[in-house]
């Protein structure tokens, strides 16, 4: 198995350091049925670093990049997490108004599908983070056109409605306001699935960029070409727990196989 | 670094319990959603926050100060400076007997503005920025329709810039569209300001929209609190996994 088990508490420079993750969902409306999603995950990511998380669909990827971000509520387990304002926090403890800072900043949630926010024009939706944390307007919807101006949007599309946009455009919106702060750690959630072969390489050079930086990243990819370019390392997981680690390449072939 | 904390409150109305053991904390610039079905309390804990209705039991404490024991004259200052209410029926915050400057104009003269001018430009410039027309300043609140009406509200409540804003069901009487348009509007003087807000609504829309954290309240207590996307996407509680489940 991974050499994970044998240094769990990760290294010292580590952005993220994942110990026995677990998450149990209980569905009350279904009798209190319990369903494990997660069983038991670690992981750690350095700085300028992309860990790609593979499995089959249901294995769990998706629900472990929501207990980082806490859209999940976790069960158990630790993720300690070196904020760069705060200190070390643990992401499953963490008090939710902490997590709302770091979200809002630090760290950055791409998810597959933007819940897009009604009668609010893309550049603003992008423009928000940035705002929040005190840039002025005009800087703010400056750089929000630059990043979509980056991912390819057509410009006639920056003051447009992302609730009206195509699935890839929307994708675009998402990964740009993920991008606008310079996010310390990345949880990405098939960010480039919508993408046409010429705007995804667009998103993966951004992608790129930002590790290059000094971001640190998980990321869950269906496109396995995808997982070799930017991945320095990759994670197998089944059934909720990781069942191989290594180079991208092997785990690719592990999978396959 | 707390704004507003609410510890241990209780109201009850006779035999029947309202609230009960309700804590909860704001932080400064931030907004909290209140959600739950009517007669579940939350309207309650924003008239005890609002000294509307006294607590039988509890604190509340606003920038360190307790709000529970403070005298008639302190109460008025408190609702002029420290915080402003939205309700959901306008009547209950509004003079509807008056002209909209004029309810403006209450708040103003209690912060000491004494020239009749300066009151009639500061009311002005109030309305402008809740995107009532100059025009409209000496109509009677009674002839604003029900957005209007929500707007200046708006203006009002805000007119002294106190740094907590509270919002009862505000638009849950309103047409669909002109929903949209006041929580556009509260969402923009939120982004202007940075004032901190407690929204309470039954309407897990406008919560996902406005709110970073919610609570989640059932027969008069908290049954859940979280991050706003974790209790929409991952609700713990046996009546918030019913509440989206039945929403979504």
């Amino acid at each position: 198995m991974s050499d994970l088990g044998t240094s769990p508490a990760g290294s010292a420079t580590d952005t993220l350091t994942v110990t026995g993750l677990h998450k149990t969902f209980t569905l009350h409306l279904l009798g209190g049925r319990r369903l494990p999603a997660l069983v038991d995950v670690s992981l750690s990511v350095a700085p300028g670093e992309l860990v790609a998380v593979l499995g089959a669909s249901g294995s769990g990827k998706s629900t472990l990049l929501k207990c980082l971000s806490r859209t999940y509520l976790p069960s158990g387990g630790s993720a300690r997490y070196r904020s760069a304002r705060y200190g070390p926090v643990d992401l499953v403890s963490a008090p939710d108004e902490l997590m709302v800072a770091l979200r809002g900043g630090e760290i950055a949630v791409v998810s597959q599908f933007l819940h897009a926010v009604p009668r609010t024009p893309a550049d603003l939706v992008v423009a928000e983070p940035l705002l929040r944390n005190g840039m002025d307007r005009t800087a703010a919807r400056d750089r929000a056109r630059g990043l979509l101006a980056r991912l390819l949007l057509p410009e006639a599309l920056h003051d447009g409605y992302p609730s009206t946009f195509s699935g890839g455009e929307r994708q675009r919106v998402n990964l740009a306001r993920a991008m606008a702060t310079t996010p310390r750690l990345l949880l990405l959630d098939e960010p480039t699935s919508a993408l046409d072969p010429v705007t995804r390489e667009a998103a993966k050079a951004l992608i790129r960029e930002s590790v290059a930086g000094g971001a640190a990243a998980i990321g869950v990819f269906h496109d396995l070409s995808t997982v070799e370019e930017l991945a320095s390392r990759a994670l197998l997981i089944e059934r909720g727990r990781v069942a191989a680690e290594g180079k991208p390449a092997e785990i690719v072939t592990v999978l396959n196989g | 670094m707390t704004l507003l904390a609410v510890r241990g409150l209780t109201k009850r109305y006779g035999g029947r319990v309202a609230c009960t053991d309700v804590s909860f904390e704001v932080y400064p610039g931030e907004v909290l959603g209140i959600v739950g079905e009517s007669g579940s309390g939350k309207s309650t804990v924003l008239q005890c926050i609002y000294l509307e209705t006294m607590a039988d039991n509890g604190s509340i404490t606003l920038d360190g100060e307790e709000l529970t024991t403070v005298d008639a004259m302190r109460r008025r200052w408190l609702r002029s400076f420290r915080m402003g209410m939205v309700h959901q029926d306008a009547a209950r915050g509004l003079d509807l007997g008056v002209s909209a400057g004029g309810n403006i104009a209450e708040r103003l003269l209690a912060a000491d503005w004494r020239h009749a001018g300066r009151i009639r430009a500061r009311g002005t410039e109030l309305l402008s920025r809740v995107e009532v027309a100059a025009d409209r300043v000496d109509d009677l609140a009674s002839a604003y329709s029900g957005g209007m009406r929500q707007r200046l509200q708006l203006a009002k409540a805000m007119a002294n810039e106190p740094p907590l804003l509270l919002l009862d069901e505000p638009t849950s009487s309103l047409d669909v569209h002109v929903q949209a348009a006041i929580l556009d509007l509260v969402k923009e003087l939120h982004a202007q300001t940075g004032v901190a807000m407690v929204v309470v609504s039954h309407d897990l829309g406008v919560i996902r929209l406005l709110a970073q954290r919610t609570l989640v309240m059932y027969r008069g207590r908290v049954v859940e609190s979280g991050i706003t996307e974790q209790v929409l996407e991952d609700p713990q509680d046996a009546y918030t996994q019913l509440l989206v489940a039945s929403s979504l």
